[in-house]
């Protein structure tokens, strides 16, 4: 019975293994979109604002950083569900954004991204010269 | 990417804990956490439940150091579960842990959430309480690039997408493969899902080199697709038998609601009737199976559709059939020899070989039945002997006759395919006698027919051969039928007419024709009382005198056999019952002179009487199918160039056997004291009566030299005298056939002395000593033996 429950568990948690694109942990990230621009929420309680590093790219948005355990001198451990150590996760953006126009902020542990999404309309005629 | 290189940028002992695990260092010492049924493998996470209290010692203390922990699968252990795993069960490659959350819940059971970030081996194990602690030394899972390796990758990510399709494995597992870049981790992840044994797992765990770990994970994964692909086709072929069954069943159901509203009823009472003949019926294990096979069919044709009787009727054909269904012979030799005594006079021949098969039947129980053909003229009693024969052994009778047959279905049916086919006759007479050991009569075997539909003479060879009629098959049936117990009576009244390979497989006896005295003893014993019965008279009213069946005999039959003796008895019979009833007279004693008032002018007088004598007549004596008869030669002489002039519708070979006579005289003629300038100014006719009957073969040579002679020596030849036999130019008398029948006719025309060829002497020893009574036989080699002794002497 037991033997068999290790093996359970193995298999229920593929997802876990670690590809290249991603670290070991990850912060949980809410993506939403409006008229005229992208939003996104990163969870990063307890990470010093100056170990959080963004990136955003035209299709990707990259964050990474990490975060500090600041407990010492326990004896014991009764309960651990924080991650802790460095993250990096690339977020693919479904829409183009204008790359210049990004701005972050800080607020109750949330970190929040805001990108102007860049619509085209129409065909542009390029000349030759 | 940034990220990894801030870490180096801060290192210390305290960072460590907060640092990537990725990048942990291995320690020295580590505790180890035994894993039991299954390998942990580097690049996984997963929760781990421990429960046991070591381990969570072992997790406790871990938790307020660095989070690490070596993780090694360990040896089943037989027997009593121990509380602390014995060091030697634990294997020595495991990894090393590190530990992200745990939750322990009210049982005191740790939620231990684990990700493998390095693999280890254990070096040595240095406590044992209450936990294993053990010093480690990290391995590596560098891998160097090279298109092998790349290859190898490539290769166990197509087998185990394939694998993964058939095995409907999460989409999720298979884009994992795909984007993960450690050709272990890899590796790892596809041997994980192989179902593999412990020890299976642990050894993938084991290998250093990556190509090698890949080779051996492919191969797994190619064998486990392998037997998938198998199972899948396994699986495919039951599920569409399986359909087919259902939708078979589900429209039979439709199909018996349709005939339920259509008022056509169940048509299995006629089903379930065959299927009690079924179990009656004794088969052997082919027909069986056919059988059944066959009842399956029928279960599924409708009734009215024209397949179903031709199901039907096979199985009827195959349930009737006496395949293990024997009667006991009778094998009382006395009580055999009374009846065939009784039915025929006579015919001793035949009856020896009869006894001589019961007493070695006697002796012997699985003997052949013997297959005998009787050859002779008809009305003889070949098929009633077959008859007799039946009865005397208590055998079943059966009996078809041939005459005309000429198409082999006949003799072994035609194919099912055809609509309206049936077995041949055989089966067909087999199923009508009853048991497969009935006497056998295949009648008039000389006039089966044989054109461009088939040789059925051929089809008869192989149920005439004993060591082949065994297996009879008919094309009907399919089913060899064992034909061998039967015993097989043929007939015929020509031998030469029987086709030679058949003629080899049967034993022939030859039935001559019946002499007078026998005729005489046949109409006592059975003609008579068979037509006094068939005309409501009794032997106390009629009785027949000897010599008034020898007139009947003599003057209105010419046969070899019977038949038209009894119908001229029958003839007497009806004028007696006539006077009877008319009142003439109430009793009647047949006389030689009431015959001839029952039957009217004579029909056949003595031949040699009968004709006007003179030089160039001579007596010879012919063979018929109907008996002996006498031949006679006529011969005249004209004046003319000396041609040679030949009438009565003879045949080539009487021809030339009359040209040889001349020939033979011609140069013999100075010996024959014969004017040899006749030859020249005078033509020869010789004439064969009666015209219109055509005659042939060699025989009557010595008749025509005498009738020649007699005509050209102007020499008479005696009334009395009757002859036979072929001649050559030399003058020699070779032997003929039939001897015991043209002696018969000898007799009967009142002749005294009769010339054969010597060779032909052991066929008069046959002869019955009364036939041969008041007749001298004279033995020749040559002709002139003949010649000295036929003419009448002058005196």
């Amino acid at each position: 019975m037991h033997r068999h429950y290790g093996r359970m568990l193995r298999a229920l948690s593929v997802g876990r293994m670690k590809s290249s694109s991603c670290s070991l942990w990850q912060p949980p990230v809410d993506m939403y979109e409006s008229d005229s621009e992208l939003i996104v929420f990163v969870e990063v309680a307890g990470i010093a604002p100056d170990k959080i590093k963004i990136m955003a790219e035209n299709e990707m948005l990259t964050i990474s950083g990490e975060r500090k355990c600041l407990i010492s001198g326990v004896n014991h451990v009764h309960r651990l569900e924080i991650e802790y150590g460095h993250f990096a996760c690339r977020i693919p953006l479904p829409v183009s954004i204008d790359v210049d126009k990004t701005k972050s902020e800080i607020n109750n542990g949330f970190l929040l991204v805001r990108m102007p999404v860049v619509r085209h309309q129409g065909t542009v005629e390029i000349n030759l010269k | 990417m940034s990220s990894e290189e801030k870490i180096q940028e801060t290192p210390g002992a305290k960072e460590q804990i907060a640092a990537d695990p990725e990048k942990l260092a291995v320690p020295e010492v580590l505790s180890i956490l035994p894993l039991q049924g299954f390998v942990f493998f580097p690049g996984m996470g997963f929760p781990l439940q421990v429960s046991h209290k070591g381990s969570k010692n072992l997790i406790d203390d871990a938790l307020v150091k660095d989070r690490l922990v070596a993780m090694v699968a360990h040896r089943p252990m037989k027997g009593k579960q121990m509380d602390v795993v014995p060091a030697d069960h634990l294997f020595t490659i495991g990894t090393m842990g590190y530990i992200h959350k745990i939750m322990k819940d009210k049982e005191g059971v740790y939620q231990v959430l684990v990700s493998a970030v390095r693999k280890i081996r254990v070096l040595e194990i240095t406590q044992n309480t209450p936990y294993h602690v053990g010093r480690v030394e990290s391995i590596s899972m560098e891998t160097e690039e090279s298109q092998e390796l790349e290859a190898m990758v490539l290769n166990l990510r197509t087998q185990f997408k394939k694998m993964a399709e058939l095995l409907q494995l999460p989409d999720e597992l298979t884009l994992t493969i795909m984007s993960l870049q450690n050709p272990f981790h890899i590796a790892y992840l596809a041997g994980s899902q192989l179902n593999l044994s412990l020890e299976e797992e642990q050894k993938f765990l084991e290998y250093e080199k990556a190509t090698d770990l890949l080779k051996k994970v492919t191969l797994e994964v190619t064998k486990k697709l392998e037997t998938l692909e198998v199972s899948q086709e396994i699986q495919k072929n039951i599920k569409e038998d399986i359909d087919k069954k259902q939708r078979e069943f589900f429209l039979r159901q439709q199909l018996k609601a349709i005939r339920k509203e259509l008022g056509e009823g169940d048509e299995n009472v006629d089903l379930d009737d065959l299927r009690k003949k079924m179990k009656k019926a004794v088969l052997p294990k082919e027909a069986k199976a056919t059988v059944e096979k066959e009842m399956g069919r029928l279960a599924r044709i409708p009734s009215s559709s024209p397949e179903y009787t031709v199901s039907r009727t096979f199985i009827e054909w195959i349930l009737d059939l006496p395949w293990k269904i024997s009667t006991k012979d009778s094998l009382n030799l006395v009580k055999a020899r009374q009846i065939l005594d009784h039915d025929h006079y006579g015919l001793e021949k035949i009856k020896k070989r009869i006894l001589e098969f019961l007493a070695v039947r006697t002796l012997k129980a699985d003997l052949h039945g013997p297959i005998l053909c009787f050859v002779g003229p008809p009305g003889v009693g070949k098929t009633s002997l077959g008859q007799s024969i039946a009865r005397t052994m208590n055998k079943n009778f059966v009996r078809i006759s041939l005459g005309g047959v000429r198409d082999e279905a006949e003799i072994r049916g035609h194919r099912r395919t055809y609509i309206g086919s049936l077995p041949g006759r055989i089966i067909q007479s087999l199923k009508k006698a009853g048991s497969n050991n009935p006497l056998f009569m295949l009648d008039e075997i000389d006039k089966l027919g044989n054109d461009f539909r088939g040789d059925p003479s051929s089809a008869l060879l192989e149920v005439l051969d004993p060591e082949q009629n065994f297996t009879f098959a008919d094309h009907y049936l399919e089913i060899p039928f064992d034909l061998s117990k039967v015993m097989f009576i043929t007939t015929a009244n020509y031998i030469e007419n029987i086709p030679g390979p058949l003629r080899d497989r049967m034993e022939i006896i030859e039935l001559s024709s019946y002499t007078e005295d026998e005729k005489v003893m046949i109409a006592k014993r059975h003609l008579i009382n068979k037509q006094l019965e068939a005309h409501a008279l009794t032997a106390q009213k009629v009785t027949f005198r000897d010599a008034a069946i020898r007139a009947v005999i003599r003057s209105y039959t010419r046969e070899a056999g019977v038949r038209n003796l009894e119908r001229n008895l029958g003839g007497i019979c009806r004028g007696i019952a006539m006077d009877i009833v008319s009142g003439k007279f109430k009793s009647h004693v047949v006389t030689e002179k009431s015959v001839h008032k029952f039957l009217g002018p004579i029909d056949f007088y003595p031949e040699a009487a009968a004709r006007n004598w003179g030089p160039g007549l001579a007596t010879g004596l012919a063979w018929t199918p109907v008996g002996g008869v006498l031949l006679f030669i006529e011969a005249a002489k004209m004046k003319g160039k000396g041609s040679l002039t030949l009438t009565g519708t003879l045949g080539d070979v009487m021809k030339e056997s009359a040209t040889a006579a001349l020939t033979y005289i011609r140069s013999h003629a100075k010996m024959l004291k014969i004017d040899d300038k006749q030859f020249a100014q005078e033509d020869i006719h010789v004439h064969v009566p009666a015209g219109g009957t055509p005659k042939d073969g060699p025989s009557a040579g010595v008749a025509m030299v005498v009738a020649l002679t007699s005509l050209l020596s102007g020499k008479s030849v005696r009334k009395d005298i009757a002859m036979t036999g072929e001649i050559t130019l030399r003058g020699d008398v070779l032997p003929v056939g039939g001897v015991k029948e043209k002696v018969l006719a000898a007799v009967r025309a009142d002749i005294k002395e009769v010339f054969l060829p010597s060779r032909n002497e052991k066929d008069v020893l046959d002869i019955p000593a009364s036939v041969k009574k008041g007749v001298s036989f004279h033995f020749v080699q040559e002709i002139s033996e003949v010649l000295d002794k036929v003419f009448v002497k002058a005196d």
